[in-house]
């Protein structure tokens, strides 16, 4: 059986499939509001390649944010609408966990605007801090007080190199962790400001 | 087989979704966001699309309980694609693109205004040439039909929209929102004795709301300042006769120029009784035909969507899964996608 896995909460577009929680297909790349018209074309595409149908779909796998609100809403409303379509569990993760490094303890980082960030510190499935927003030079001062932690996601808005992971590899290694939604009709996204 | 389709609104408050089949509706459910916004004197955008994001699935699964339709029975997915809000527009559209991509059925897109004037045909079939008067929160526009699905604007707003001046100058009074609401309910009650400024008055087809808006604010903050107390009655009705009788004048006049067969009105502010009254009793003993929407129709809801999508159907009007939301899409253009 087959789950299908998206994000795109920040700059990126991920689209997935899994196969008893192995990723058998993964499609990531670079699409900053362009991800309400390629979101589903791509999704259409992993599809079709690996001839799953509707019927072989078992699960649903979606980050929940933060990140950009328009793209958070974006693939959440796919997945809840997916969920619904489907009647099968949805499966929600952090949109910053789902950055994080498999070897190391990652400071993963999402772009809030506004001179902030949202963060939150992941050892796999592990939450050393639980996802926040945070002013930037703090989160420099964070960053540079913890040398050992691996600094994930696109970070250019800090001046610094953050390491960019498969998220979809990431999403399916948390799978044995997360909890099925009880009421997937009227799960929202984390947005983290008002 | 029957002809059954989904359509989807979410442009602006409301999140709705309707289920047309072979044009008799069958469902149509509504969850509006009114009271959330009322709170705010206004249609705060990034609410709306969180409470759209919220609820669409809910509304979905409702709408298809309701008349009892199986997603695997449908003919097609209709879904508003602009004008409208672009964050609440997203949510529609995605929620109709997975359907569609799902269920490997037509995807159609539809414009907001097209819908609003085809919910007239709810009432009775439209005739042609056709006048819509197309009033609302975020348009005002003057549309002649020659034919079904040939839209032409004579005449627009250059600036706010009257439903929005609506709104505004309910704020500026105390009175809730929506505006429109309150200031009709006050206009009957009250005279026409503030003189107000007729922007626009000229031979175009075109509106002007941000003038009037403004010397009404202007107006009673500098009564405010000198301790006069503003006549709400007599201001609601002086503001409703101007802001409505500029739509009137324009609008009977291209009644004659076009020699319109059919006026039908569009849109949230077709609500306001003073325009409804004025309409019919204004075409009283011609052969023009008034339609006059129900109130539900009135309001944003999916069953126009829905209806408008049927005819749309026919027409094999479908978009690829690659399509987005335009919030700005023009009514004459709405086979562009």
């Amino acid at each position: 059986m087959i789950s299908v896995l998206l994000d795109s909460s920040d700059k990126f577009l991920a689209v997935g499939l899994a196969r008893d929680g192995k990723l058998i297909a993964s499609i990531q790349y670079e699409a900053w509001q362009r991800q309400s018209e390629r979101l589903i074309v791509e999704l259409e595409k992993i599809l079709k390649t690996n001839q799953v149908s509707r019927k072989d779909i078992a699960s649903v796998i979606c980050g929940i944010g933060p990140g950009s609100y328009t793209g958070v809403r974006i693939s959440l409303t796919i997945a809840k609408v997916m969920a619904m379509a489907l009647n099968i569990p949805l499966f929600t993760v952090s949109s910053l966990q789902v950055l994080k490094d498999e070897n190391f303890p990652s400071i993963c980082v999402i772009n809030a605007r506004s001179g902030r960030s949202y963060m939150g510190v992941y050892a796999n499935e592990k939450v050393l801090v639980s996802d926040q927003i945070m002013k930037n030079n703090e989160l420099i001062a964070y960053i540079n007080e913890h040398p050992d932690y691996v600094v994930c996601g696109d970070t250019n808005h800090l001046n610094i190199e953050g390491k960019i992971v498969n998220i979809l590899q990431q999403m399916v290694s948390l799978m044995p962790y997360l909890k099925a939604e009880k009421n997937h009709l009227s799960v929202t996204p984390v947005y983290m400001k008002d | 087989m029957a002809k059954i389709i989904l359509g989807i609104e979410s442009s602006c408050d409301e999140t709705a979704v309707a289920i047309v089949k072979d044009e008799q509706l069958i469902a149509n459910i509504v969850s509006t966001q009114i009271a959330v916004h009322t709170k705010y004197g206004g249609v705060m955008p990034e609410i709306a699309s969180r409470l759209h994001a919220e609820n669409i699935s809910i509304v979905i699964k409702e709408a298809l309980d309701t008349a009892k339709v199986k997603l695997e029975d449908l003919s097609a997915i209709a879904v508003t694609r602009g004008p409208g809000l672009i964050g609440a527009l997203h949510v529609g559209i995605q929620a109709a693109k997975i359907l569609s991509l799902l269920y490997d059925k037509p995807l159609i897109p539809v414009h907001h205004l097209a819908g609003h004037i085809y919910a007239n045909e709810f009432v009775k079939p439209l005739i042609f040439p056709l006048l819509a008067i197309v009033v609302s929160g975020g348009n005002t526009e003057l549309v002649i039909m020659k034919d079904h699905l040939n839209f032409e604007i004579i005449g627009e707003t250059k600036d706010d929209a009257v439903g929005e001046c609506y709104d505004k100058v309910a704020r500026v009074m105390g009175l809730p929102y929506p505006g429109g609401i309150p200031i009709d309910k006050y206009a009957k009650e009250g005279r026409h004795t503030y003189k107000l400024p007729h922007p626009l008055n000229d031979k175009s087809y075109d509106f002007s709301y941000s003038g009037l808006k403004t010397s009404i604010i202007n107006m009673v903050h500098n009564m405010e300042q000198k301790g006069e107390t503003v006549n709400i009655p007599d201001l609601c009705c002086s503001f409703q006769e101007t802001a409505i009788g500029m739509i009137l004048d324009k609008a009977l006049r291209a009644v004659k120029e076009f020699k319109v067969k059919q006026v039908v009105l569009a849109g949230g502010v077709s609500a306001n009784s003073y325009l409804r009254e004025q309409i019919q009793s204004r075409l009283k003993n011609t052969n023009v035909d008034v339609v006059i929407p129900p109130m539900w129709c009135c309001t944003d809801n999916a069953a126009m969507i829905a209806k408008l999508g049927s005819r749309l159907y026919d027409e094999h009007l479908f978009a690829d899964l690659s399509i987005s939301v335009d919030p700005s899409w023009k009514i004459d253009d709405f086979r562009n996608f």
